[in-house]
């Protein structure tokens, strides 16, 4: 072992050469099981999409029919989720890099921001159902399931929105400053505005997680086949539809034309963070 | 753990056995806090920062 990082066996120039071929491995191995993924769902599903499967009503459980309810159901879940966590999470992050002080409450805090991130999504699940659901009662709804879902993504929220204010050169908050603004109003016009592209896309990156998960919304969310009329209904939503269509059984082609449909959406959210942050970069001039 | 809270959570009666997933809950969140803690100490000691 020793030798061959020595190189007496085998050349500086060999290791070298195996080094590269292996790490070119690894990046390759990373791209071919995504694409293996997106080849089955989609070479299994495609049969069944069609814009009747994309526009009508489940029939018979789902076994029929199609999954318009459960993707308005998602989008319903998202949207609550990332109307609620964005001004709490973008007001967590100017607090933690703007204003908290370097003492033990502020790394208390962080560190309850990262065990946030890292609790299992159906403890948010069996929490949501207990905290929204029975004690504030608002039942199996979309306002249930969308804070739960919230609650998932706001630690990742809170981290986007500090690595992007991170970004906001110094020069230009002490010029502010020293103009005699206030510290508000540094934050409202310079350091908001110039996060703004780092915040837009931690938010769809957060929406991309929101939106294919199952377990928190599976008991706070219900799994009504109807169209919701109001934010106080339940709704289902596409994974937990797929989850449902899968594990009882009711059809199989169904449950891999709404995996297509789901991945088909994240894919779109991912297209457009990453159109976001081009669009922003080529407008400040980082990228030619 | 995480797969026993999903298939019971079906079934559990209110009383001991809801109780008890939450417990399993509480089991998975300690796991984690300890994790991170772990991970926070090694960024600690390593770059001299706490975050």
């Amino acid at each position: 072992m020793s030798t061959a990082v020595r190189g007496r066996i085998f050349s500086a120039d060999t290791t070298d050469k195996a080094a590269s071929l292996l790490l070119w491995v690894s990046a390759g191995v990373t791209v071919l099981i995504l694409l293996s993924i997106i080849g089955t769902i989609i070479y299994r599903g495609i049969g069944v999409i069609d814009l009747s499967f994309l526009l009508d009503s489940p029939r018979m459980s789902g076994a029929e029919g199609g999954i318009f309810p459960a993707i308005i159901g998602t989008l319903c879940l998202v949207g609550v989720a990332i109307l609620t966590a964005a001004p709490i999470g973008i007001g967590a992050a100017v607090y933690l890099t703007e204003y908290a002080p370097d003492n033990a409450v502020t790394q208390i805090i962080t560190f309850g921001v990262e065990c946030l991130a890292g609790i299992p999504s159906i403890v948010l699940g069996l929490f949501g159902y207990a905290l929204l659901v029975v004690y504030f009662g608002f039942g199996f709804s979309i306002l249930s399931g969308g804070l739960a879902l919230m609650f998932m993504i706001l630690p990742w929220t809170v981290r986007a929105s500090e690595e992007a204010i991170k970004t906001v050169p110094s020069g230009l908050k002490d010029g502010s400053l020293a103009l005699g603004a206030t510290k508000w109003q540094t934050i409202r016009n310079v350091v908001i505005p110039g996060d703004l592209p780092g915040i837009t896309t931690g938010l769809i990156l957060g929406t991309g997680k929101a939106i294919g998960e199952t377990a928190v919304i599976m008991y706070t969310a219900g799994s009504s086949l109807l169209l919701p009329e109001s934010i106080f209904e339940p709704v289902r939503a596409l994974p937990y539809h797929l989850y449902i269509l899968a594990s009882e059984g009711i059809s199989d082609d169904m449950a891999y034309g709404s995996a297509a449909v789901l991945l088909g959406m994240v894919l779109l959210i991912n297209l457009g963070a990453v159109a976001i942050q081009r669009y922003y970069q080529t407008r400040s001039g980082l990228r030619h | 753990m995480t797969a026993n809270i999903v298939v019971e959570m079906n079934y559990a009666a209110p009383g001991d056995h809801q109780q008890a997933l939450f417990a399993t809950g509480i089991v998975l969140f300690v796991m984690v806090a300890i994790l991170n803690a772990f991970s926070h100490r090694a960024l600690k000691s390593k770059m001299g920062v706490g975050r």
